[in-house]
């Protein structure tokens, strides 16, 4: 993929797919995905609920629920390293420490009956081995880090003691504790308010910022993708469908789903008299088409779409998988 | 607008009594969810009430659909108290207002047939059983569902579709007005632009009122007429929809909406937010005076001072806010 920097990207994933196995028979969840993350850059992958984005960061780590999915092929490389032949222990290694992640809903990322102290000591003790005095020291220091005011209380509380917004900081703190590179932060403020969810954006801002942490941030807002992320991917019924800067791709989408879908994004800028909408739903995992999974919602289908899937299309700094771009440089 | 109201909240309070932490411990403090709201319905108008999560926005809606008695305060439906009412008129009121909520998973009942879902209401409200059939045929027609779907379970259909189930019992019974508690929140983009069309259109073609819980602004300002702004249990702004988005008075209503714009990061970046003067800020976090004042940038004495009262500012505009 053509890229501006020129460094080696902190994460390579190419091709990955991870099927799903139950009664219903085999479901392509994800289906060949691929991208970069480099360290201090922001990756959105967007999408709706079922498009497989949440599978892709879960392959990424190798943390996808097993039997009931498995990862089929692909590559997933850190810093090189072919993460999808590496043994569990040596995940270990990477999990937390190098590659860590936040998950939506802060109420039960965290263990209730545990203090906040208790499960930031785990963290350290496992990825920095660290005890006594400095266990305590470094604890506050992440505390402090992630803005929560009067840490060395912090850490006697527990969960139920903090608001969604304070929780999810001390999520972020923990996530944080192995120096990771790389944060995948999967719809991290889905679950918080929008004045809470501006907050913990811009924490995760200045994190990035003091340490070059490569962020893959999921999510289904394209409020939170504007201001969040340098570039974006769109994803489609297990597929990257779409690849761009955050300001070309709000500027000139190309795809035809990336088209429809920020067209029936509400704008709290003006008044709109009606939404457009797209018709129809997204194909089931479970019975995948020959050709271009959203041909059957899409205006500028053709006969082609419906019977072969288009390869990504490079051009620019971006990548298309439509028919429609085919001859385009 | 009394004259015409046909729901309509007067001086609704709602405190929750907390548990004792022991027998001989003392009495802790009822949790005030809603203080004070005032707030009337009018025909074929949507009120929406935002807020975030904790503002008593969910309690003010359950305090009207009549499932939470308020502490003080009444509940009037076509000018009538519901307080103390007998039992013929809490039949009209509850066929009358009806709702939709938020989570379509939860919503419906997974033992039960769509047609029986939608029919429901309308046995309960004594209907004959040729005409419930019609009015369940009638009523997927409405809601753009096929007539094949009435015999499948809920767990057949998608989120959109089980939302539009919802929307087709809420409408079977001709309601005049219907409470939506985060209707589309729990939908993806693409439905939930579906749903919103749909919810537009009914309104238009059944003539109903809408009162609109949410969260989401831009949700607010495609749906409603009329916006109430929430903190704390007490309404701090409220104004016809455009109005309010056009030029927010109340500075907790400025950031709610700067805070749920479009914003590319490659924009200016945005100051971080401002803070209230640090004395002001002290005084504010006693409690005494405007709810608001400890997170508000434009706080002054007065505000850590006085509670301020919800006043109209340029005609139905209204502010409780002592910059105005």
């Amino acid at each position: 993929m053509p890229e501006t920097t020129t460094s080696t990207p902190l994460i390579e994933v190419r091709d990955l797919q991870t099927h799903l196995f139950s009664k219903r028979g085999v479901g392509r969840a994800v289906a060949g995905v691929s991208f970069d993350l480099h360290a201090g850059e922001t990756l959105g992958l967007v999408g709706e609920s079922g498009c497989g984005k949440s599978l892709t960061c879960l392959s990424v780590l190798r943390l996808n629920p097993q039997p009931a999915s498995r990862i089929v092929g692909g590559n997933v490389r850190f810093r090189g390293d072919d993460l999808l032949t590496k043994s569990e222990a040596e995940m270990r290694q990477y999990r937390g420490k190098k590659i860590s992640m936040i998950l939506q809903d802060p109420m039960r990322a965290l263990n209730p009956v545990l203090t906040i102290g208790d499960q930031l000591y785990e963290a350290l003790i496992l990825h920095r081995g660290l005890r006594g005095r400095e266990l305590r020291d470094a604890a506050c220091e992440l505390l402090e880090r992630v803005r929560i005011p009067d840490p060395a209380a912090g850490l006697a509380a527990y969960p139920h003691h903090f608001s969604g917004g304070m929780r999810q900081r001390v999520v972020g703190a923990i996530a944080m504790a192995g120096n990771p590179e790389v944060l995948i932060a999967d719809e991290p403020t889905t679950a918080l308010d929008v004045t809470v969810q501006e907050e913990f954006l811009e924490l995760l801002k200045s994190i990035q910022q003091q340490d070059g942490l490569g962020i893959l941030f999921v999510t289904h807002d394209f409020a939170v993708v504007a201001r969040m992320c340098d570039r974006v991917a769109v994803m489609y019924a297990g597929r990257i469908v779409e690849t761009a800067d955050t300001d070309t791709l709000f500027d000139a989408p190309r795809h035809p789903y990336t088209q429809a879908l920020l067209r029936s994004v509400p704008d709290v800028s003006r008044r709109d008299e009606r939404l457009f909408s797209i018709d129809g739903q997204p194909p089931s995992v479970f019975a995948p088409l020959p050709g271009c999974s959203f041909a059957p919602r899409c205006e500028h289908a053709t006969e082609r779409c419906r019977s072969s899937a288009p390869p990504p299309v490079q051009a620019g700094g971006r990548s298309v998988s439509c028919w429609l771009y085919e001859e385009k440089p | 607008m009394t004259s015409t109201a046909l729901l309509e909240g007067r001086n609704l309070k709602k405190h929750f009594a907390r548990r004792q932490a022991s027998f001989f411990g003392p009495r802790p403090a009822p949790v005030h969810a809603v203080e004070d709201m005032s707030l009337a319905l009018g025909k074929q108008e949507t009120l929406a009430l935002v807020g975030e999560s904790g503002c008593g926005k969910s309690t003010t809606a359950r305090m009207l659909l009549a499932l939470e008695r308020p502490t003080s305060g009444a509940v009037l439906f076509n000018g009538q108290s519901l307080d103390g009412a007998g039992a013929e008129q809490m039949r009209r009121y509850r066929s009358g207002v009806q709702a939709v909520f938020q989570d379509p998973w939860s919503s419906l009942n997974p033992r039960m047939r769509v047609s029986e879902i939608i029919a429901e209401p309308l046995s309960i409200n004594g209907h004959q059983p040729a005409s419930i059939r019609e009015s369940v045929a009638q009523s997927l027609r409405d809601v753009g569902l096929e007539q094949a779907a009435a015999g499948n379970f809920p767990h057949e259909f998608s989120g959109g579709q089980r939302q539009r189930i919802a929307i087709a019992r809420a409408v079977a019974l001709r309601p005049q007005a219907i409470v939506l508690d985060e209707p589309v929140s729990a939908l993806d983009v693409s439905v939930r632009a579906q749903i919103m069309n749909l919810l537009k259109d009914l309104q238009a073609s059944l003539g109903m009122s809408y009162v609109l819980i949410s969260h989401d602004l831009a949700t607010v300002r495609f749906l409603a007429n009329r916006v109430a702004v929430m903190y704390r249990g007490r309404i701090v702004e409220q104004a016809p929809s455009e109005a309010l988005f056009s030029r927010p008075l109340h500075p907790y209503t400025e950031s709610l909406i700067s805070a749920a714009r479009m914003r590319r990061a490659s924009d200016a970046q945005a100051p971080g937010r401002p803070q209230p003067a640090p004395a002001v800020a002290a005084e504010a976090a006693r409690g005494k005076g405007c709810p608001y004042a400890a997170r508000c940038p434009k706080a002054f004495d007065r505000c850590v001072a006085e509670v301020p009262v919800l006043k109209s500012v340029d005609g139905s505009h209204e502010a409780a806010c002592h910059l105005y």
